[in-house]
């Protein structure tokens, strides 16, 4: 609120945004603190999966005892106490084929913080069906990479088209250097901001591709 | 012919060159990539048809897909 590049009528528009985190893990912890804290009205929490003593390296959300707890009630544990003003709504099945069109529908933006390529390309189906931006973020062992799809703008099928191949990969389970999904979903949320303030310029129809190991950082054109 | 290609110097052996001609000269894989070509993505329906030009700075980036 005090830049003035937010302002009142800025914190009045995020008040007013919904926005669906698809992604608990090390991405969707910045990220949701973040938006929670900038003060987005109602925030949807969508992930299947319970908390591993594995993951607290990276997914700041939680701590030791939120372990086998499901993430989306640790989640919104942490982020409630963050923000009583926001309201939050909790997606324990994770986004899937039967569900994502009804859950996605109902929300302004999402932020993509999954951790496959099948989830990536379904948000993608269903945000360019329903005309909804969402931000795209991914992260390898030192890469990490994020953009935002527009609707009527190219389309993350259309920066990876081999969507069959990527899809039937699985989750990815390799290491990853803890402070990387912080960079990287703390610019998700970053990103999101803007895109419902209206401020400064986004990665809308760019994407930027970060390794950690040598700091090379590209942004490109889409 | 003199490319930069993530960043580091690379000059192939012939004097035309495709981006799909690099992909394979190189063995990268070609799913699972995107390829721009001076800062802009080119299309994978355009690599056959896309020439390199002397300068040229041409970065791949991996479909990486954790979270």
């Amino acid at each position: 609120m005090m830049l003035p590049e937010i302002g009142e009528a800025g914190q009045k528009q995020l008040i007013a945004a919904s926005v669906l985190i698809v992604g608990l893990g090390g991405l969707g912890s910045p990220a949701s603190l973040y938006l929670t804290g900038a003060g987005v009205g109602r925030i949807g929490l969508c992930d299947p999966d319970t908390v591993s003593v594995s993951n607290l390296q990276r997914q700041t959300l939680y701590t030791v005892s939120d372990v086998s707890h499901r993430k989306t009630d640790a989640a919104y544990n942490r982020l409630s106490a963050l923000s009583p003003h926001t309201t939050f709504e909790q997606w324990h099945d994770g986004l899937t084929e039967r569900n994502a069109e009804k859950i996605i529908a109902g929300y302004d933006i999402v932020v993509d913080c999954c951790d496959n390529h099948a989830t990536r390309y379904l948000i993608d189906d269903i945000c360019g069906r329903l005309g909804i931006p969402w931000v795209y973020g991914s992260i390898g062992a030192f890469d990490g990479r994020v953009s935002i799809f527009m609707p009527g703008g190219l389309r993350y099928s259309d920066l990876y088209p081999e969507r069959k191949t990527l899809s039937s990969l699985p989750p990815s389970s390799g290491g990853v250097i803890g402070p990387l999904p912080g960079i990287i979903g703390a610019i998700e949320a970053s990103e999101t901001i803007k895109t419902i303030c209206g401020f400064g310029e986004t990665l809308a129809g760019r994407l930027l591709a970060i390794n950690i190991k040598d700091l090379s950082i590209n942004i490109l054109e889409l | 012919m003199k490319i930069i290609l993530n960043g580091k110097e690379y000059f192939p052996a012939c004097d035309t060159l495709t981006v799909a001609g690099l992909i394979d000269i190189n063995r990268m894989p070609s799913t699972g990539i995107a390829v721009a070509l001076n800062n802009r993505i080119v299309r994978k329906s355009d690599w056959d048809d896309t020439r390199l030009a002397d300068g040229d700075h041409v970065t791949i980036i991996t479909a990486v897909c954790g979270g």
